[in-house]
């Protein structure tokens, strides 16, 4: 059998069901108007793509400055700029959360998680290996 | 025997279970935390245990917890907590609205506990009989399982059958990346060591079900914060008791039924146990206006699921809804292969999952009885620390897995694609389900084919495949109809 059958039968599948859909959609607006009550709507607002700008600044620092403190910064920030009350509380619950959550993963359940020691070194590392 | 009790007498496995059930009934009574997001957030956190039972058990604990937890939002705020207990704000609302809060969690709690003991007792009945006669599936069978499994989209495919099928068609076509299982030959990796392994499953889960949640949740927070009733009390009397008793039998048998039809979930099994409890009620007029014996129904039903929908997963390896298939993963994850063979070669742990299930129903019982009013503050806690909280679950959950920050980025792309998935009404849990059966099915296929030396005819050729196939599409048109019957009722409890 070769490698490329199995992806190729998806692949069809895929194509004649959203050929169907398509014909469907078009075909009838009764379809269409149903098919569409399943789709979640919302809106796609500023805070929104502010919170997933702020993922993904999360997910780069956390490699460079580990995952206690990056948990911590993230979670103030959007704390915070989902609700935009009392900075100080938002930070309180950002530090506990943080410690709470980097004591159960990486004591208790052995999780290896990323540190500031540990990308301080690399980058210590990186430095004197491109001299 | 005694191996089953030496391992739930380890503290760590009681411990495990006990810790899933609190976790499971707080994810329920949050609104847009479902069990199976639950399940999936929480698998990567039980890799490195030494004890796979252990990790077993707190997912099965935050299963039946989860099943609980969503009824407490639907009665209090009438919203559910999960897309099971949709049935439950029928009646469970009212009965908050007249003050009755706290018996409406009460009654909840018992027939839900009653649900999943009833359905523990007919998986550990009916299961080893089932893997017996299984053990006799030739690969060319076990490929028209895969296909029934694959079937299991219709029940999971929300509003649009056909985007069900496209997103399962697009899973299975996202499992084919990496070496194919015949001759190891790298397919879509475009070059990337990272690919060769395929798209873990895990990571693409967590993204499309609680990143994408996450991004919905964060999308919709103009519009406010909910209010909660009083609680009032818990207990019900025993004429009470006595009065919702037929239609939690009733329930009983509906939910693990329905449970065990792979595809039709814990909504369908409520949604047409609500109704089937209506019909034979000799108080049908007080649906929809508080009445004990529909939140009864729902209730109890939506948690008969639990061991009904555990057959096909451990018998046949094919998920009986969205959370099994998840379940279906960690075992995979844990060197569990479910199917026949699992019941003779770990009869061990086949058995502690059966008295795991029977402890953790048991469990939820002072729990959530005890644990009704604490409950009733976790669902007003506020948005803006809920979500970001959960994201950050979502990252360490999938950097988790292989310490790789490559699995973050999976799980974070992954997220982007549900939400715009969601927001177009294309429903995550068919990606999941052709991401988890393709490979098994690719690999069975060629397996038949080896077999055959090429003869396709062999698919084909034996009574059961035929059988299969046929049982197949009966399940297709059930799942249909009860999508109907549940729009029916839907549409009949909005009414009154």
């Amino acid at each position: 059998m070769s490698p490329a059958l199995f992806p190729r039968i998806a692949a069809a599948a895929v194509g004649a069901f959203a050929f169907a859909y398509v014909v469907l959609t078009v075909s009838s607006p009764g379809y269409a108007a149903a098919a569409e009550a399943g789709a979640s709507g919302g809106r796609i607002t500023g805070l929104m793509l502010l919170f997933g700008a702020l993922i993904v600044a999360y997910a780069l620092a956390m490699r460079g400055v580990g995952f206690a403190l990056s948990t911590f910064l993230f979670l103030w920030v959007s704390m915070y700029a989902l609700h935009r009350e009392r900075a100080w509380l938002s930070a309180l619950i950002a530090a506990a959360a943080a410690l709470a959550i980097s004591g159960i993963f990486g004591a208790l359940l052995n999780v290896d998680l990323p540190t500031l020691t540990r990308a301080s070194s690399r980058r210590v590392g990186t430095t004197q290996s491109s001299r | 025997m005694n191996e089953v009790l030496a391992q739930l007498s380890n503290p760590a496995v009681a411990g495990a279970i006990f810790v899933g059930i609190v976790a499971g009934m707080v994810a329920g009574a949050l609104p847009g935390l479902t069990a199976t997001m639950a399940v999936a957030l929480l698998v990567p956190y039980t890799f490195g245990w030494h004890s796979d039972i252990a990790g077993l058990m707190i997912l099965l604990g935050v299963y039946v917890g989860t099943m609980y937890g969503g009824a407490v939002p639907a009665v209090l705020i009438h919203t559910p907590g999960t897309p099971a207990a949709a049935a439950t704000c029928f009646d469970g609302y009212p009965l908050s609205r007249q003050g009755k809060a706290g018996l409406a969690l009460g009654i909840s709690c018992i027939t839900s506990v009653v649900g999943g003991l009833f359905s523990a007792g007919v998986l550990i009945l009916v299961g080893p009989m089932i893997a017996e006669q299984a053990l006799k599936i030739s690969p060319a069978d076990y490929f028209a399982i895969t296909i029934l499994g694959l079937s299991v989209i219709a029940g999971v495919a929300g509003k649009s059958l056909l985007k069900g099928l496209i997103m399962g068609a697009v899973g299975v076509l996202a499992a084919t990346v990496g070496q194919d299982p015949a001759q190891a030959h790298p397919r879509f990796t475009f070059g990337s060591d990272y690919l060769l392994d395929g798209l873990s499953f895990i990571p693409v889960m967590i993204g499309v079900f609680a990143v994408a949640e996450a991004l919905h949740q964060v999308s919709e927070m103009w519009r406010g914060s909910r209010v909660v009733q009083a609680i009032g009390r818990v207990l019900p009397t025993w004429q009470e008791l006595k009065q919702i008793a037929p239609a939690t039998m009733l329930a009983n048998v509906i939910g693990t039924v329905v449970g065990a039809i792979p595809g039709a979930g814990g909504d369908i099994a409520s949604f047409v146990s609500y109704d089937q409890a209506k019909r034979v009620s000799r108080e049908p007029e007080k649906f929809g206006e508080g009445s004990l014996e529909g939140l009864a129904a729902a209730e109890c039903a939506n948690n008969s699921i639990t061991g009904g929908a555990m057959i096909p997963m451990l018998t046949l390896g094919i998920p009986g809804d969205s959370v099994t298939a998840i379940l279906l993963a960690a075992m995979y994850v844990h060197n569990l292969r479910p199917g026949p063979l699992l019941f003779s070669q770990h009869a061990d742990k086949v058995g502690a999952i059966f008295a795991g299930l029977v402890i953790a129903n048991l469990v939820v019982l002072p729990l959530g009885l005890l644990g009704a009013k604490p409950l009733a503050r976790i669902v007003s806690i506020p948005r803006h620390i809920l979500w970001p909280l959960v994201v950050v679950l979502c990252v360490v959950g999938s950097y988790a897995l292989n310490n790789s920050f490559f699995d973050v980025w999976l799980t974070l792309g992954a997220g982007v694609f549900g939400y715009a998935m969601k927001r177009l009404g294309f429903p995550p849990g068919p990606l999941v389900l052709g991401l988890i059966l393709g490979p098994l099915a690719e690999e069975k296929l060629t397996t038949a084919l080896q077999i055959s030396r090429g003869q396709v005819s062999v698919l084909w050729d034996s009574p059961l495949s035929i059988v299969i196939y046929a049982v197949t599409a009966l399940l297709l048109v059930a799942t249909a109809l009860g999508r109907r019957e549940r729009r029916d009722a839907k549409q009949e409890g909005a009414s009154e």
